[in-house]
Order: C-alpha cells, then sequence, then structure tokens
C-alpha cells in the first residue's frame, strides 16, 4: 500500500471514521516490515491491537455440577427424620414430671436405663410412623420438574 | 442444556470475555477470576439464554458490569489503604520495568484512557466489533461511540508523536 493511501486512511481512523475492512488493511501494513519511516510511530499502536488479540483464555471452565433428582429426594428424607428427631425430644421431656415417681427407690443406673429405653422406643415409633410418610416426598420432585425445565 | 453444549456455545468467545476483562482490570489473575465468575453467570442463566439475541453480546455487557463493579470496589479499597500503606513503590519500579517495551507502553497508555474509552477501543480495535454491536454491548447510541472511539484513539495518538518528537529532539 502506497503511504499517501495510509495517510488518508489514519487520518480517517483517527476520526473514527474508517471501516472495519479498512482498518485490517492497517493493521496488515503497520504488522509488516514495510512501513514508511515518517509513519513508524504508529507501527506500535497496531503492533499491540495484533498482540493483544493473540490473547487466550486456556483455563479449563469448571462448571457446578447439576443437581441430580436423588440428592432432592435425599434430602427431603433428611429433613422428615430430623423433623422426627425434633418431635420425639419434645415428647420425651413431656412424661419426664410424673414419670419420676415410679422410680423412687430405684437405684439411679437403672433409672438411666429404664428411661434410655422409654426414649428409645419413643423414637422408634416416630421414625416408623414417619417413613410410612415419605411417600409424599416424591410429590417434591413431580412439582419442581414443572418449573425447572431443562 | 447439558455442560458440554453450554461449554461449545461460549467457546467461541470465552477468549474475548478474558482479554477484555483483563484490559479493564490491570491484572491476569483478575481478569481469570472475572472470566470464570461471568462463565458461572452465564450458566446459571443458561434456561434463559434462548431470550437473548446474542449470547455473545450479552456475555460482553456482563463482563463490562463485572469489571467497572470491581473497578468501583478497588477504588474504595484504595481510599482505605492510602493512609497505612508505604510498601506500593516496589510495584511501581515493576511497572516501570514492563513498560519500557514498547508495545506495552501502549496498553500503558490504554490505560489511562477514561474506562468507557478502553473499553470501546479493546471492543473495536482488537476484538473487531462493529459501532452498532459496541454500542448495544455498552447501552449507548452509536455516534456516541464513535465519538468515544475517536477521542482515544487520538489521545494515544498525540502520546505516541510526544514520544517521538522527544527521541528527535
Amino acid at each position: 500500500m502506497e503511504s499517501n493511501k495510509v495517510e488518508q486512511l489514519l487520518e480517517a481512523y483517527f476520526e473514527g471514521a474508517t471501516t472495519l475492512a479498512q482498518e485490517k488493511q492497517l493493521r496488515t501494513y503497520f504488522t509488516s516490515d514495510l512501513v514508511a519511516p515518517h509513519l513508524e510511530s504508529y507501527r506500535d499502536l497496531f503492533t499491540a491491537f495484533a498482540i493483544a488479540s493473540q490473547d487466550t483464555y486456556d483455563i479449563p471452565i469448571h462448571l457446578p455440577k447439576q443437581k441430580k433428582p436423588m440428592l432432592r429426594w435425599i434430602s427431603g428424607v433428611a429433613a422428615v427424620v430430623i423433623l422426627a428427631i425434633g418431635i420425639a425430644t419434645q415428647i420425651d421431656s413431656e412424661p419426664d414430671n410424673f414419670n419420676t415417681g415410679e422410680y423412687v427407690g430405684n437405684v439411679p443406673e437403672e433409672v438411666g436405663v429404664l428411661k434410655t429405653k422409654q426414649a428409645l422406643g419413643l423414637m422408634g415409633k416416630m421414625f416408623s410412623e414417619s417413613t410410612a410418610q415419605l411417600g409424599a416426598v416424591n410429590e417434591f420432585n413431580t412439582t419442581t420438574s414443572n418449573f425447572f425445565k431443562q | 442444556m447439558d455442560q458440554t453444549t453450554f461449554i461449545d456455545l461460549v467457546n467461541p468467545f470465552k477468549d474475548k470475555i478474558y482479554r477484555v476483562a483483563k484490559r479493564l482490570l490491570i491484572s491476569e489473575d483478575e481478569a481469570q477470576d472475572a472470566t470464570q465468575e461471568i462463565l458461572l453467570r452465564l450458566w446459571t442463566r443458561r434456561s434463559k439464554m434462548k431470550q437473548y439475541r446474542s449470547v455473545e453480546a450479552f456475555a460482553m455487557t456482563m463482563t463490562k458490569n463485572y469489571c467497572y463493579d470491581s473497578l468501583k470496589a478497588k477504588r474504595n479499597n484504595n481510599l482505605r489503604i492510602v493512609h497505612n500503606n508505604y510498601e506500593d513503590h516496589s510495584r511501581n519500579t515493576g511497572r516501570q520495568i514492563e513498560a519500557s517495551n514498547e508495545v506495552e507502553w501502549v496498553y500503558k497508555l490504554m490505560k489511562n484512557l477514561p474506562e468507557q474509552q478502553q473499553l470501546i477501543l479493546q471492543l473495536r480495535d482488537v476484538e473487531q466489533f462493529d459501532n452498532s454491536e459496541i454500542a448495544a454491548m455498552l447501552e449507548m447510541n452509536e455516534t456516541a461511540v464513535r465519538v468515544a472511539l475517536s477521542r482515544a484513539r487520538k489521545t494515544i495518538r498525540e502520546a505516541l508523536i510526544k514520544k517521538q518528537n522527544y527521541g528527535i529532539q
């Protein structure tokens, strides 16, 4: 490219009036070895653009694992179990007051064993009651699938 | 949309996100974090992606917003650091050494431009988007993009000419 044409293009370039194709011409010219001496100072500019456009992002993209339906099911069960434990301990603490009378005269260890048995029995009952309700948990999956269409 | 489809979709422009972030944010580490974060945000919005005319343009707008926010946060931090931080000198000398390279010097000139001009110059002269695309990405009108672009280029030209004259005289 003749240097007067380059000068014209440069003038338009600084006015923001060049097209992308003309800018490409400028870039090609200034990254070649044939730059006219009086235009030498623009070489760095276009070289800088050319180098900058070669930068790449090579780091593998980390995406969070997609939640599987199994996980939702397990969290549902966990919630029920925690609820059951909560209710069981609540109920367990109530009879504490009037039951104390029965154990008067008993050895403290025996009282302890009896109380533990009682508590475990209650918890077991609650568990079997609550697991019977687990079928309802599946309902969560069917309703959410209406919202999250992927 | 599964992960492979998503990665195929973002692959053509992930480098652009990174380069634009790097232009605005200075350090490569920050730019890498920004890219990762922007891709993650795109991933969480993948179900809505069909609504956007161009995912690439949308990603660029996100990049702009992310970088502006992060620069704003950094400026706020710097204000606090000014009072009790005296170890910054070592970093300055590091930057001067980098700038001794001529091309690095051009990047430094770009860094001195207002943020919006940096961004427009990067999108136009490095990424080669046309003005209407840039206008959509930056939520401005096309004339304003052209004016800002011309200003950015002229500022750099002045510095280049000044440097050349300095060498001669």
